[in-house]
């Protein structure tokens, strides 16, 4: 049998389809794993061990009474704790939420629970989404395992450990200004935001209602479309959540790049932010070798990095101070000291600052649009740099916001951090792959060709293999 | 900025207490929220509209 930690949802399905494997073996294996290495690395807030075995058990006795119900029937997986389970604390990674139970489940969780997938856990963030890595919350945050002891990137941290160190091999994060992708970039995984309304946000805490997402983690790019195919869909009681059919994820995957037109926004990373010499080299390496599988790949500009990270900020600090005023009234002290003071931006904001930014979101929708007409996707960097360690705050805060991730938040528009490499070091270093409105599988087309002709997604940290 | 500036703002946006018990916070989201309001484009042209339009529901019966 195949290392259960390291088997991705497709086999797993496969063997589980064929009752070669049995979902409680699966989630027993793992369910050992996490008490083994979450010590250690801290992916999860907490783990629900009796609760996923009894769905392990009916995901087992439905399969074996011949009512298989796809892809992710039996298969493990975790939510970042902003996403509500029924009947478990939401914490928030945050003592203001350390008693927050939820009532309901969010709906991608029950989306999931209805298509047989079996909920190990609430995994780690940072507070609220905004506030880390801190070390002064209730929890510790989670620890990367890629080179040591570093940062995994934020904020959904615990999505992004858990996958890296064979803990799950699937899980839901959240992104409002990269926050799938930069765990996803750093953890050396896959990681996606879809179109804005693509998937449902009810019953998940917000962040900033128009610029959140919920996104499918995964160890590779197959895997992605079948855990996208299951959150994707319209929920009218989700006011950004969009009518629009929902097409199969998975049906360019084997197509490759042959004749598609490709944009390198390469003054993201060489121009308006200077990325790491190692990240900077993975990019135009990427571009070379999408090209020799056949892409048409052009350098294209759109406008500057900056003007969208600006315009990302000031609405995300807008509403997420909107939403959090009178905990930050009453119970300033209950934060920890980062979630404090990025919160506390939005305070400082004018009503005129807000709608400026909304306004200066409407230039850049419709100037990146016409960048991209005639283009099929985007290539560009994610994170700017390789992950620092966690311990050391000031390069912490020096790597965060060095990103190209805003854009796609700002715009709404679908994007993948795939794995790119490592340094000499054994850091990750990634790319982005971004698509038109609602061309998530022309995007899956994109990573998994350049996935299939590197390789990168097998390689798992030294010392968890 | 002016301590008294600084509270008055505070005041105004409600967070009066985590000026008096975390002013490093506060002063930090200041000079953040200035930084940011300084790179925000100042060429905004009078007819350029919000990302988020107010839409007003048609009714059924508004629909041909």
């Amino acid at each position: 049998m195949t290392d259960l930690a390291w088997l991705s949802i497709a086999d797993a399905a496969k063997l589980i389809e064929s009752r070669k494997l049995s979902p409680v073996e699966l989630t027993d294996a793992l369910l050992a794993r996490i008490d083994r290495l979450d010590p250690t690395w801290h992916a999860f807030i907490r783990v629900v061990h009796e609760r996923a075995r009894t769905q392990a058990k009916v995901a087992e006795a439905e399969i074996s009474g011949g009512q298989y119900r796809g892809a992710m029937h039996g298969i493990p997986v975790g939510l970042k704790d902003i996403i509500d389970l029924a009947g478990y604390p939401t914490t928030c990674h945050s003592k203001i939420y350390v008693d927050h139970t939820a009532a309901a489940s969010a709906v991608v969780t029950t989306r999931l629970e209805a298509a047989g997938a079996v909920i190990i856990g609430k995994l780690s963030t940072h507070e609220f989404a905004i506030g880390g890595p801190s070390f002064d919350l209730p929890w510790p945050p989670a620890v990367n395992p890629w080179g040591g002891r570093n940062f995994p990137g934020g904020s959904s941290s615990g999505s992004g450990v858990a996958l890296a160190t064979g803990m799950l091999p699937a899980a839901l994060g959240t992104d409002t200004g990269g926050s799938v992708r930069n765990p996803a970039s750093m953890c050396s995984i896959v990681g996606l935001k879809p179109t804005y309304g693509r998937v449902s946000r009810r019953g998940v805490f917000p962040l900033a209602f128009s610029l959140d997402h919920v996104g499918p983690m995964t160890r590779d790019v197959t895997d992605n479309a079948l855990l996208l195919q299951i959150l994707a869909g319209h929920d009218p009681l989700d006011p950004g959540s969009a009518d629009v059919p929902v097409p199969d994820f998975s049906a360019e995957l084997d197509k490759g790049a042959k004749g598609l037109r490709i944009g390198l926004v390469r003054h993201f990373y060489d121009g308006d932010e200077t990325a790491h010499p190692e990240q900077i080299k993975a990019a135009d390496g990427a571009a070379d070798l999408l090209r020799e599988l056949g892409a048409d790949v052009r350098e294209i500009r759109l406008a500057p990095l900056q003007e969208y990270s600006v315009c990302n900020r000031v609405i995300l600090a807008s509403e997420a101070f909107s939403i959090h005023r009178r905990h930050f009234a009453e119970r300033p002290g209950d934060y920890g000291a980062l979630a404090r003071e990025r919160l506390a931006i939005g305070a400082a904001l004018s009503a005129a600052d807000y709608v400026d930014a909304l306004r200066v979101r409407a230039r850049l929708v419709a100037q990146t649009r016409a960048a991209m007409d005639g283009f099929d996707a985007i290539l560009t960097v994610s994170s700017m740099d390789p992950p620092p360690p966690i311990d050391d705050a000031e390069a912490c805060a020096r790597v965060y916001p060095r990103q190209a991730r805003q854009p796609f938040n700002v715009t709404g528009l679908p994007a993948i951090a795939i794995p790119a490499g490592f340094t000499p070091d054994g850091l990750p270093l990634s790319i982005q792959i971004v698509g038109h409105a609602w061309q998530e599988a022309r995007v899956y087309r994109i990573a998994r060709a350049y996935e299939q002709a590197t390789g990168w997604y097998k390689r798992h940290p030294p010392g968890l293999e | 900025m002016e301590q008294d500036e600084a509270a008055r703002r505070a005041k105004s946006a409600g967070v009066t207490r985590l000026l008096e018990e975390h002013p490093q916070s506060w002063q930090f989201a200041i000079k953040s929220a200035a930084a940011l309001v300084r790179a925000l484009p100042t060429d905004l042209a009078p007819a350029e509209e919000s990302a988020h339009t107010f839409h007003v529901e048609a009714r059924p019966e508004d629909k041909r």
